[in-house]
């Protein structure tokens, strides 16, 4: 509670100097594909940024996302927003546990005070059996959820579970799993403004650039149609992706390992579902800019998109259809032949009434 | 590269050093910094980036910051033109400018820094011991909590 | 679902049933049909298998006593034929739709070679209409299916070079739009002129089985 309570001086406090703040700013400027120019009003915003308490909530989730945000091998101003932010809840990274760890929960919200915090939800909230498949301390992860965005500013979902229901949403749905945006729309929880920052998992970069452009401009990002911040989500893979020039040659790998592959030619032909998959992943990469699925030699399975589970093999293109059972072709072959000999038939039967009676 | 070699360089790389030229005319009339952000621009072919970092040559300045990982600035060729390479602590590229600046933003000593430097120096100093030699005449240190 | 969900997979699923369901059902229904035998005897000469393979391939080009008559229609026609089979079968992302219904594929052509051919094709529909417009008989003659037909045949390739060219909207939407325009072409098939693409073999075999019989060559 001592802590100093603007950014900059946070971060002073901690041995970083302004001017690795400001190199900092350059990064995130340029990572939200910003005009040069936008890094010092960044930085100024920034620096006098309040600390913001934040809400961590876990769901139907697998950690991946939480465990992609620490993921790092030495501290980087990521991480240290995250010190920053107030992480008054993560039940994954805090200390305290039980009832200790809701109090504390409940504390803080009251401390905020209404629109005073940022509620982050990490998976899936399931419907199913009462919501008894999610549930933590008595109360289910609906309840959960309703009770503590009640009264915040914005809620990010973090990670495609959250954001459009993700893996426990995918087919046959057995938990009756909604996302945050859904749970919202049907009523069941208050309505609140949603970031989706989606992704199985996100990019690291991307979750700490979304919290940093909210503490600097105390407001959402612009979002896009599905509600994800436009400086992040806004192209495609296949519209940044190096292997491009090869997609509009026509030069596609057939094969995991043929000559193509190992020319690095478009994986299209694999099942990359690039063209229609909205992410980062082409210009900031993964681990530190080291590669991105593509890169590594397979197809982007659209991890970032709505459903992508269901959307069909992560092995067959884009262009190739998604029919249920051929066998309904060959019933549909013998249903024409049949009607076809029908009304042949019933022509013939026309003609020889004819015939008898004229 | 000498100034002649410049008429067979690719279009794109003409292009860039075209807007080079502007931005340095903007600082040299008006005073007012700028940046080229090296990864915003449409996909240039890593042999064309190297064409262009030939064209602009290196100058009389380099200088490696450490701050929560390296960067480097190297002025060019060009007073007032500088690339500066901006690495993560994982010694990822994080960002890639070139700035057109009299010093580029990252040489700058900000406020904050200067104003820490010097609480820190001041509470460092020892205080004058009692009959020790008196301190020094001259200006005395005067700053202002903020 | 969203709408490439649907157009990759129900509207992909019916429009294939009602396609096959209404070639098979026109084709056997017409090959069933009863016809008078004819009781006069053969001119020697060609059979009538003969005389149907003959006109067949015959008419792949007019006689030149015809060609001011319909030398544009023959030129164009192949123009238009040959540039859709040559996007349809060359294009890479096509052959691979292909191969997941049929499991048959084959290399294709590089894609400039699909969009030239392709631009060719919707130019040569587009002359087709303008002739069908302003030439007298023509236009007398031509009924809303010529007009739906030719729409639901450009359709698809209009949208196909906007998907392409990732124009105008969400890629996934160009995308669905694009198939639903193609499964457009599926639904309408059976039932209209298109149906050529079937029948032209049996109409133009009966006339030459039956110039056959009377020993004309034709």
């Amino acid at each position: 509670m001592d802590e100093p309570q603007r950014l900059g001086d946070f971060l002073l406090r901690r041995g970083i100097s302004r001017r690795a703040f400001m190199k900092f700013c350059t990064a995130m400027a340029s990572a939200m594909a910003m005009p040069p120019s936008f890094a010092k009003s960044m930085a100024k915003n920034l620096e006098s940024a309040k600390r913001e308490s934040v809400i961590y909530l876990s769901f139907q989730e697998c950690t991946g996302c939480a465990e992609s945000l620490t993921r790092s091998h030495s501290p980087t101003l990521e991480t240290l927003i995250f010190d920053f932010i107030s992480l008054d809840y993560q039940d994954t990274l805090m200390a305290a546990a039980g009832r200790a760890a809701e109090r504390a929960k409940e504390e803080a919200i009251k401390r905020a005070g209404p629109g005073g915090y940022l509620v982050v939800v990490d998976g899936s909230v399931p419907l199913g059996a009462g919501g008894a498949y999610s549930a933590s301390g008595g109360k289910t992860s609906l309840q959960i959820l309703g009770d503590t965005i009640e009264n915040a500013a914005a809620v990010i979902c973090v990670g495609t579970c959250s954001s459009f229901g993700g893996i426990p949403y995918a087919d046959p749905n057995p938990t009756d799993a909604r996302s945050v945006s859904q749970l919202m729309e049907a009523g069941k929880v208050p309505s609140k403004p949603v970031i989706n920052v989606s992704g199985c998992p996100p990019i690291p970069v991307v979750i700490a650039g979304t919290l940093a452009h909210y503490l600097t401009f105390g407001r959402i990002p612009e979002l896009d149609h599905l509600n994800r911040p436009k400086p992040f989500f806004g192209e495609t893979i296949h519209d940044r992706c190096y292997r491009r020039p090869y997609y509009e040659e026509g030069k596609f790998a057939q094969a995991f390992d043929d000559e193509g592959a190992r020319s690095g030619w478009c994986l299209y032909e694999l099942g990359c579902k690039g063209p229609i998959t909205y992410n980062a992943c082409a210009t900031t990469k993964w681990n530190g800019g080291t590669s991105f699925p593509v890169e590594s030699g397979h197809g982007c399975l659209g991890c970032s998109e709505p459903g992508f589970w269901d959307g069909g093999s992560f092995y067959k293109p884009l262009s190739a259809g998604m029919l249920g059972d051929p066998g309904t072709l060959g019933a549909a072959a013998a249903a024409g032949a049949a009607v076809g000999a029908g009304a042949a038939w019933a022509h013939r039967r026309r003609n020889a009434r004819a015939k008898e009676e004229g | 590269m000498s100034e002649e070699d410049w008429e067979d360089l690719p279009q794109p790389v003409v292009a860039l050093l075209r807007e080079v030229a502007v931005l340095l005319d903007r600082l040299v009339r008006e005073g007012e910094p700028e940046a080229i952000d090296l990864r915003a621009l449409p996909v240039m072919t890593p042999e064309d980036l190297e064409s262009f970092r030939d064209a602009l040559g290196t100058g009389e300045v380099h200088a490696t910051v450490t701050a929560l990982g390296e960067t480097t600035v190297r002025e060019t060729a060009f007073p007032a033109v500088w690339w500066v390479t901006y690495y993560g602590a994982d010694g990822d590229i994080v960002a890639e400018r070139i700035e057109v600046a009299r010093v580029p933003d990252i040489l700058v000593t900000q406020e904050a820094d200067m104003g820490a430097g010097l609480r820190a120096l001041v509470e460092a100093l020892p205080e004058p011991r009692e009959g020790g030699p008196a301190a020094p005449e001259g200006p005395s240190i005067r700053w202002v909590e903020d | 679902m969203t709408l490439l969900e649907f157009a990759r997979g129900p509207a992909l699923q019916v429009s294939l049933i009602v396609l096959v369901l209404g070639v098979v059902w026109r084709l056997v229904g017409l090959l069933l049909l009863p016809y008078k035998k004819d009781l006069s005897e053969a001119r020697p000469g060609r059979s009538a298998l003969g005389g149907a393979a003959y006109t067949i391939v015959r008419r792949l080009w007019p006689h030149r006593e015809f060609q001011h008559r319909v030398l544009f229609t023959y030129v164009m026609g192949y123009v238009f034929h040959l540039g859709l089979a040559v996007v349809v079968f060359g294009f890479i992302p096509h052959i691979l739709f292909i191969r997941n219904l049929t499991g048959l594929s084959w290399p294709g052509l590089p894609n400039w070679a699909v969009y030239l051919a392709g631009s060719v094709t919707i130019a040569a529909l587009v002359a087709i209409l303008v002739r069908r417009l302003t030439h007298d008989v023509l236009r007398l003659l031509s009924t809303p299916d010529d007009y739906f037909s030719w729409f639901v045949t450009i359709l698809p390739l209009v949208t196909g070079f906007l998907t392409a060219a990732h124009f105008g909207a969400l890629y996934q939407t160009l995308l669905a739009v694009h198939l639903l325009t193609v499964e457009l072409l599926f639904l309408w098939l059976p039932f209209g002129k298109l149906m050529h693409a079937f029948l032209f073999v049996f109409s133009r075999g009966f006339t030459g089985a039956r110039a056959a019989h009377k020993g004309v060559q034709t």
